[in-house]
């Protein structure tokens, strides 16, 4: 029954970190205003933070719009 | 979704109990009563009016369902609750959908083979048990895709042990299968936004 229910595990080859909890702390946003500025739902922010969800190349533009910021500056690459 | 259809679905729910209440009055006491009683039997004619009515009503949203994209967009995501207010929301969802339609289909080809197949277990007659072996085996598919047009053309052995296909109605699986997909639909939803869930 168990084996029904198998979910498979992405391997992503890249890690992609970013510092938007960071630009939030600095100006004093919150999650949800964060999230009501760019259009997602508040658990998309948190899941954005904690790195278990990358954005869509749009929603990274969006970010770096609300922030005032180039996308490399909020967002990073770093091999695993 | 307009107040139209929130009405008419307010009304499918709401008059569910109703219509299952007047099944179960009918079953016991039927609906044959003479007009001497009354209030009694205006009730049941009330009754009769609104379940003929409710079942139009059923009828027309299950076709709704079926010709009408967008009603059935509206509808089926809300009996699912599933969210798609973003791109994550979206992502995960098609993902859950992916791993509900596999698992489905693991399940569908499960339950196809065994709507197929037969084995009886039975005891030899005496004359033939002198090869040392008392029982045996017999396996059999039955590959007929129309209700009833397979010939019965099994033996009937005497202390017969076995599964002789799927001991399950056509409603008893198509209900399995529904239940199954939205399940496991909301499983793999709720383990995509908390994996550490389930």
């Amino acid at each position: 029954m168990y084996s029904l229910l198998y979910m498979p595990k992405l391997n992503p080859t890249l890690k992609i970190t970013n510092t938007i909890a960071l630009l939030r702390a600095e100006r004093k946003i919150t999650q949800q205003d964060l999230a009501q500025g760019i259009g997602v739902t508040r658990a998309t922010i948190i899941a954005i933070e904690k790195g278990s969800y990358n954005p869509s190349l749009e929603l990274a533009f969006r970010l770096a719009r609300f922030f005032g910021q180039d996308i490399q500056s909020i967002f990073s690459v770093e091999p695993l | 979704m307009s107040t139209f259809l929130r009405v008419f679905h307010f009304y499918l729910l709401l008059g569910l109990p109703f219509v299952l209440g007047f099944c179960v009055f009918d079953t016991f006491f039927g609906t044959q009563v003479p007009p001497a009683l009354g209030l009694l039997a205006l009730l049941i004619e009330v009754g009769v009016w609104h379940t003929l009515l409710w079942f139009s009503a059923l009828f027309g949203f299950l076709l709704a369902l079926l010709i009408s994209g967008s009603y059935r967009d509206k509808t089926l995501t809300k009996f699912t609750a599933m969210r798609e207010r973003d791109e994550r929301e979206l992502q995960v969802t098609g993902q859950a959908v992916r791993m509900a339609f596999l698992s489905t289909l693991a399940l569908l080809l499960v339950l196809m083979f065994t709507s197929v197949f037969s084995v009886v277990v039975y005891e030899l007659p005496l004359a033939e048990q002198s090869t040392g072996g008392t029982h045996e085996l017999s396996m059999s598919l039955n590959l007929s895709l129309l209700e009833g047009a397979s010939a019965k053309t099994e033996p009937q052995f005497s202390n017969a042990v076995g599964l002789t296909q799927l001991p399950l109605s056509n409603l008893g699986l198509l209900l399995l299968v529904l239940a199954w997909h939205v399940l496991s639909f909301r499983f793999f939803l709720r383990r995509q936004i908390n994996p550490e869930a389930g």
